[in-house]
């Protein structure tokens, strides 16, 4: 197999590939799309193990119902929205279990003056994060970090435009009063 | 806090941020579907064999059962496969008034 030709191959002729078997192929859909699902499910969970293990489920999940997809949505929306409801119920799960709070900072270094240099921006990033909603959360990860339109952030989380645009908006505004708070930049 | 007095230098700041797994992610996906297809063929073939054995077994044991039952009672009838050829109903009641 030309590698050179699966690098251009559009997704939907690597899906074919991988449904015959061709795990080449299917790993070439894995390598294009490994960067979107990181950005994701690491923004949304911030814990880079379990992140992992959500991304590792996203692509196997749609390994085994690959045949269904028929292309209606673009491969990345698709992707995108096996992540983020993958994301969400390990959110819910972690609130629910009686040994860990819902906002559990410890996960996190709080980044502070004296130590600038080390004040990474996912550092940062993470920690104001996880101050937010996972509902604000998902929007703002999906719209802002990851870049998704507005029609496509309403698309994978199915809400209305207006509810996306309103939630990025108190969720833009309460991240700014956290890293206001932080005062480290 | 002069630097990030407005929206949009949160939104820069979010833009930033481009968080990576570790090496080898796309290898660790691979092993895992190769490993549960592996596991799934393993168990569709156990049960295949487990179900074909008892299957053969028990096809073994109705086939002695009706043998033994002929060879007793010269017979395959339901009386004789259920062992009541001979049985009478009063018997028991008999039996206990004897005692």
């Amino acid at each position: 197999m030309d590698l050179k030709y699966l690098k251009s191959t559009d997704d939907l002729k690597l899906i074919e590939k991988s449904l015959a078997g061709d795990m080449v192929a299917f790993s070439y859909i894995v390598r294009r799309y490994e960067a979107m699902i990181a950005k994701i499910t690491i923004s949304m969970i911030g814990n880079k193990d379990d992140a992992d293990d959500i991304g590792q489920e996203t692509f196997i999940r749609f390994y085994r119902s690959m045949d269904k997809f028929k292309g209606e949505s673009q491969l990345g929306t698709y992707l995108a929205r096996t992540a983020i409801n993958l994301t969400l119920n390990h959110i819910k799960k972690r609130s629910k279990s009686w040994l860990t709070t819902t906002n559990n900072y410890d996960d996190y270094e709080l980044p502070s003056k004296e130590n600038e240099e080390s004040n990474d921006i996912t550092n940062i990033i993470n920690y104001s994060l996880k101050a937010l909603e996972p509902k604000f959360r998902s929007v703002v990860v999906l719209r802002h970090i990851q870049g998704f339109s507005t029609k496509e952030t309403a698309d994978i989380l199915r809400l209305p435009q207006g509810t996306v645009l309103s939630r990025l908006s108190r969720g833009q505004e309460k991240l700014k009063e956290i890293i206001t708070k932080l005062d480290v930049l | 806090m002069n630097k990030l007095n407005n929206k949009e230098k949160v939104i820069e700041l979010l833009s930033r941020h481009n968080p990576s797994f570790n090496d080898g992610f796309t290898d660790r996906v691979i092993d895992r579907i190769n490993s549960e297809s592996s596991y799934i063929e393993n168990t569709d073939t156990d049960f295949y064999s487990i179900f074909r054995w008892i299957a053969i077994s028990g096809v073994a044991a109705i086939i002695l059962l009706l043998f033994t039952v002929y060879l007793t009672d010269g017979t395959f009838s339901s009386d004789a496969i259920y062992g009541i050829l001979n049985y009478s109903p009063d018997e028991p009641l008999l039996a206990s008034l004897d005692y």
